[in-house]
């Protein structure tokens, strides 16, 4: 029997199996290395202004909000509305809100938008989804394992494991060595 | 090969059928009971249901947006909020919750801070820093480093406040309450 014919064989097969999953893994890992600086999500907007004519407290209500809404010229879309604190006015919107203070007028409209791919990748890498998908993320992980065993394997002499492939090898297992000697022990 | 492809999307059709059908029944019985409590009512006693199962309404004022695991609710009174983290059954909070009335049936959780943990969260936080001061010089860049010295002396601010408030509560500890859903039903 020869292995190495076994090993191209399910290396090729497996690697098409996961494509899709290793794109997603692949983006959504960037997504996550920055996830300090940026939200990849949501798409967050805020703009201030002043209120020009403030409501009084007592009257405020769904119509008034709606009047305001359409005065201010707003593309926006009302849900509900609280008052997050005694002179709060916290207007919730179909995508974003609206917080105006009603004692200065002073006025925050938060735009939110979801970031299409990224929110999708990123729900399944944080295996949100749990139950099954934790079984095929799991398969997942263990064919990258084989993946990578095998394709060390793939070819043989000089351009194999034993002549350049080494020297190919030696960087990516050491370079994580260096910063794990560096960050973490 | 195709007939195999056939048959694993055929499986995966059934799977998700059932998962959804679940789903519904789980909702069905919920709008059974809808809950008698609301965070007013809640609040004040919510160490009475540490470990046990409540289904409670009100606003939802906040969906956290990195990651949609927590959300709070308020009542009446804006200034009692309730903290609901996911559970099992619910991978992520969406953000058009936000405004939205809920009513959840989950389990009450408590974390309890005393010493010790104050203790333990200073001691990483203090290791954290020294780690990362150990390898800045190389890795991180200005706005990096000024990022790390703000995180770890919030932390520090946070863990002194804490035990600030632990000495003026006059008992040895404070308590974070929470529910971790089982179940969530958008009432409007």
């Amino acid at each position: 029997m020869d292995i190495r014919k076994w090993i191209r064989i399910l290396h090729r097969d497996i690697g098409y199996v996961f494509f899709g999953m290793s794109i997603i893994y692949g983006l959504s890992g960037i997504a996550l290395n920055h996830i300090d600086d940026w939200n990849p999500n949501y798409t967050i907007s805020h703009s201030t202004f002043l209120l020009n004519k403030i409501p009084e407290k007592n009257l405020i209500d769904k119509e008034l909000i709606l009047n305001l809404i359409s005065d201010l010229s707003l593309d926006v879309t009302y849900r509900s509305h609280y008052f997050s604190e005694q002179d709060i006015l916290k207007i919730f919107l179909k995508e974003g809100s609206l917080t105006i203070d009603l004692g200065s007028g002073e006025t925050l409209l938060e735009q939110i938008k979801k970031r299409p791919v990224f929110r999708e990748v990123n729900f399944l890498h944080y295996n949100k989804p749990k139950k099954l998908w934790t079984w095929f993320s799991d398969l997942f992980a263990g064919s990258l394992i084989f993946l990578a065993t095998t394709g060390l394997f793939m070819i043989q002499g000089k351009k194999g494991i034993t002549g350049r492939g080494v020297w190919l090898v030696i960087p990516g297992v050491v370079i994580p060595l260096i910063f794990l000697i560096i960050y973490l022990w | 090969m195709k007939k195999i492809i056939l048959t694993l999307f055929a499986l995966f059709l059934i799977l998700y059928s059932c998962s959804n059908l679940s789903r519904k029944t789980a909702n069905e019985n919920l709008s059974e009971d809808l809950s008698e409590l609301t965070v007013d009512d809640f609040s004040g006693q919510i160490g009475d249901y540490v470990g046990k199962e409540v289904t409670m309404s009100g606003r939802v004022t906040h969906v956290c947006m990195h990651g949609g695991q927590r959300l709070f609710i308020t009542g009446e009174d804006s200034s009692k909020t309730v903290r609901v983290t996911t559970g099992e059954n619910i991978p992520e909070f969406d953000i058009s919750l936000e405004g939205s009335m809920i009513v959840v049936k989950g389990i009450v959780k408590e974390l309890i801070i005393d010493e010790t943990y104050l203790a333990e969260w200073e001691a990483e936080v203090t290791e954290g820093t020294s780690k990362e001061q150990k390898g800045h010089q190389d890795g991180l860049d200005e706005h990096q480093k000024q990022q790390v010295e703000t995180g770890s002396a919030d932390a520090l601010a946070s863990i002194q406040k804490l035990r600030d408030e632990i000495a003026a509560s006059g008992k040895d500890h404070l308590s974070d309450y929470w529910i971790e859903t089982i179940e969530l039903q958008v009432k409007e």
